[in-house]
């Protein structure tokens, strides 16, 4: 009697414990994202809430990447070997990219309809980038909305203001721009040379595109064209300075203290930000635009994707849902330890989003954002969108140095077409 | 007239020796300004400061803080071991057998060997992933070095350096009664130990340096090596350059003094040296 208790008891703990990893599973998520400072600690703030709020057992494996490109590398290794099974439930995933894998191994992914997530809290141009053949396959972390940073003391010093910059023309700008440089000696525009984004997002902001039909549309944009012209004429006029490379921008112009103003995708603000004597000098607002008036345009972001690897898509829609997808408790986490932006509208209206920040002269930067991302007009996206923008970069460096911009718009198109095998 | 002589061939050596300190100087300057790097905070970095800082204490903690840094060196140094053990065995092995066993199908053969020299890396990459995937080998030790362990430059080092080797002495022992494995054991090991040295040095280097592969089947984050935890540090938004140059220190110690121990026996088993 004794040993057949013993037995059963012993039946019962190997039960218990050979039941034990199945029972984990059904809590737990992995997650490839990269960014140690930027997208990890909003996923840990994500993975909080979902276990304080919603389940207690959850457990989220966030498996580091070095960046972006290395999920890119998983998504197109599994693909062409036909083997999804070592990709993560879960994928943060760059905007730009994303409609091309989804057409290119449609297999490897997971809409996430039916999740309980009120899109229409979004801003409508963020997810243009993740709704593919009218489904929605991505939820948004960050939020890739472009600011344009000016040192508000510099500007008093050409006897400007930042509100003499908010719906500026680019022509009011340029005289600005020389009045800022002959006062201080610093360029009122600056850009990677090497990955030039200042004709996109100023594209953007007039509502245009350098794609129609998913074409090039190079040569025949007056749009384009104008846009840049105004480019040249800054760089010719020593208002823009074009870095050599990401370092030379980020470390020597804007670390560096020669700019006297920035634009580019909202990420850039913890760049700026790391200069602490610059504490109180800076201020952010919208874009200019060719006929006036505040201009509205994205860079970079990027947002979730659930991919067919994945064992329990109900737990990872319900994930989600119920963190990025719309809680205010992940966004502010977010936004205090890794300085992620949200882009639904609703979260950004918290005490959190709402707070001056002293840095930027106790402006609420963050609320200001999230307003604007509302804003972005939704132009037309492609695939090529990195290859047409070094072409058009080398364009620009060609045109200031003196070559014709016509010509040299007529050589991106046929490359650029080239390559996309017109 | 022998002071004249003498200070006539200096002359002649002036240029030679500034070519040389500028080339030591190109040399050794990243490591300096790598252990600089590391002892400053990241804007102080970022804006060039080149002089040695007070951010040591700060960016090892940072480091400790933010990464499994003692994981990731006990992976390397566990894998690139493991590697390095098992490739010299095995092209070791390759390179007596094809020198010291010589015949004209082994020779086509080594010819075959030598043409996936000419293969890339990146070719074989997604057969080699499917094939470790479908084994089970992925975030292991052996998914890590099975690739590399046999690799043709070894083989062909060993097989060039065996020419070397005294055949007679094969000859004598075989006489005594030693079976073959013995002459490779207790012969052909102890004699050709330059080459050894060298090939280790170099498949360890290798091993340890290795990038692509490692981010390819080390999936998890238990699994990662040094290059890849600095990698991860090495890309976003805002990067801390103090801690990042701390990692890159602690990364390149361990083949450094490898390199150094082993630094005579490279120079001679690189040269062909049999002793």
């Amino acid at each position: 009697m004794k040993k057949s208790l013993v037995a059963m008891a012993l039946i019962g703990a190997a039960a218990v414990v050979m039941a034990m990893p199945a029972m984990a599973e059904e809590h737990k998520l992995s997650v490839y994202a990269w960014d140690p400072n930027f997208n990890i600690p909003a996923l840990e703030g994500a993975a909080a809430d979902y276990k304080e709020n919603v389940d207690p057992d959850f457990e989220l494996e966030i498996l580091t990447q070095s960046g972006s490109s290395d999920v890119e590398t998983a998504v197109t290794l599994a693909g062409n070997a036909g083997d999804y099974s070592e990709l993560p439930d879960i994928v943060l995933f760059q905007d730009h990219y994303i409609q091309n894998f989804v057409a290119t191994y449609p297999d490897a992914w997971v809409a996430i309809e039916g999740a309980d997530i009120d899109w229409s809290d979004f801003g409508e141009e963020k997810l243009s980038y993740s709704i593919i053949d009218g489904q929605h396959y991505g939820v948004p972390v960050d939020n890739g909305t472009a600011i344009f940073a000016y040192r508000v003391d510099l500007l008093e010093e050409a006897g400007y203001t930042i509100d003499d910059m908010t719906g500026c023309t680019w022509e009011k700008f340029i005289e600005v721009g020389e009045a800022v440089k002959e006062a201080t000696g610093k360029y009122l525009l600056c850009m990677d040379g090497s990955g030039n984004d200042l004709m996109y997002m100023m594209m953007q902001a007039e509502g245009g595109s350098q794609w129609k039909d998913g074409e090039p549309y190079i040569t025949e944009n007056e749009t384009l064209k104008k846009v840049m012209e105004v480019i040249i004429e800054m760089g010719q006029k020593d208002i823009l300075y074009l870095g050599n490379d990401w370092t030379d921008y980020t470390n020597n112009t804007i670390q560096g203290d020669m700019v006297a103003g920035v634009m580019n995708g909202n990420w850039i603000i913890p760049t700026i930000a790391s200069v602490p004597e610059n504490s109180g000098k800076w201020e952010l607002t919208s874009l200019p635009t060719l006929e006036g008036g505040e201009g509205y345009a994205a860079n970079g972001g990027s947002s979730l994707y659930i991919t067919s690897n994945c064992d329990n898509v109900d737990l990872a829609k319900d994930f989600l849902a119920k963190t990025f997808g719309g809680s205010k408790q992940t966004y502010d986490y977010a936004l205090t330890n890794g300085g992620v932006i949200t882009c639904c509208l609703s979260a950004g209206e918290s005490e959190v989003y709402g707070e001056g920040i002293e840095f930027w002269n106790n402006q609420p930067i963050y609320a200001d954002i999230v307003a604007m991302s509302g804003k972005v007009p939704i132009i037309e996206q492609n695939d090529y969108h990195y290859q047409l923008r070094t072409l058009l970069g080398a364009a620009v460096v060609n045109c200031i140095n003196g070559s014709d911009l016509d010509s040299e718009l007529a050589g991106a198109e046929e490359q650029i077409r080239f390559q996309m095998g017109l | 007239m022998t002071k004249k002589k003498v200070s006539g061939t200096q002359k002649r050596l002036i240029p030679a020796y500034i070519f040389l300190i500028i080339m030591a100087f190109l040399s050794v300057f990243p490591f300096y300004w790598m252990i600089s790097a590391a002892t400053n905070e990241t804007l102080a970095v970022a804006r060039g400061k080149l002089t040695f800082g007070t951010y040591t204490i700060e960016n090892y903690k940072n480091l400790l803080a933010q990464t499994d840094l003692w994981g990731a060196m006990k992976n390397s140094f566990v894998y690139a071991t493991a590697q390095t053990i098992m490739a010299i065995l095995v092209c070791s092995l390759a390179g007596f057998g094809f020198e010291l066993y010589h015949d004209k199908a082994k020779d086509r053969l080594f010819g075959i060997l030598l043409l996936a020299m000419m293969i890339p890396g990146v070719a074989t990459m997604i057969p080699l992933f499917k094939m470790i995937s479908k084994a089970g080998l992925l975030n292991t030790v052996w998914g890590f070095m099975l690739p590399a362990v046999s690799t043709p430059f070894l083989i062909m080092m060993f097989r060039q350096n065996s020419r070397n080797f005294p055949t007679e002495i094969m000859e004598a022992a075989r006489i005594d009664g030693q079976s073959e494995p013995g002459i490779f054991f207790r012969m052909y090991f102890p004699i050709m130990r330059s080459t050894y040295a060298a090939a280790a040095v170099i498949t360890f280097m290798n091993a340890w340096n290795s990038y692509m592969w490692p981010r390819i089947v080390m999936t998890r984050n238990q699994a990662q090596t040094m290059p890849m935890l600095i990698a991860n540090l090495s890309n976003g938004y805002k990067v801390d350059y103090g801690m990042l140059m701390m990692g890159v220190l602690f990364c390149s110690v361990p083949t450094m003094v490898i390199f150094f121990v082993l630094q005579k026996q490279f120079a001679e088993g690189v040269a062909g040296a049999v002793k």
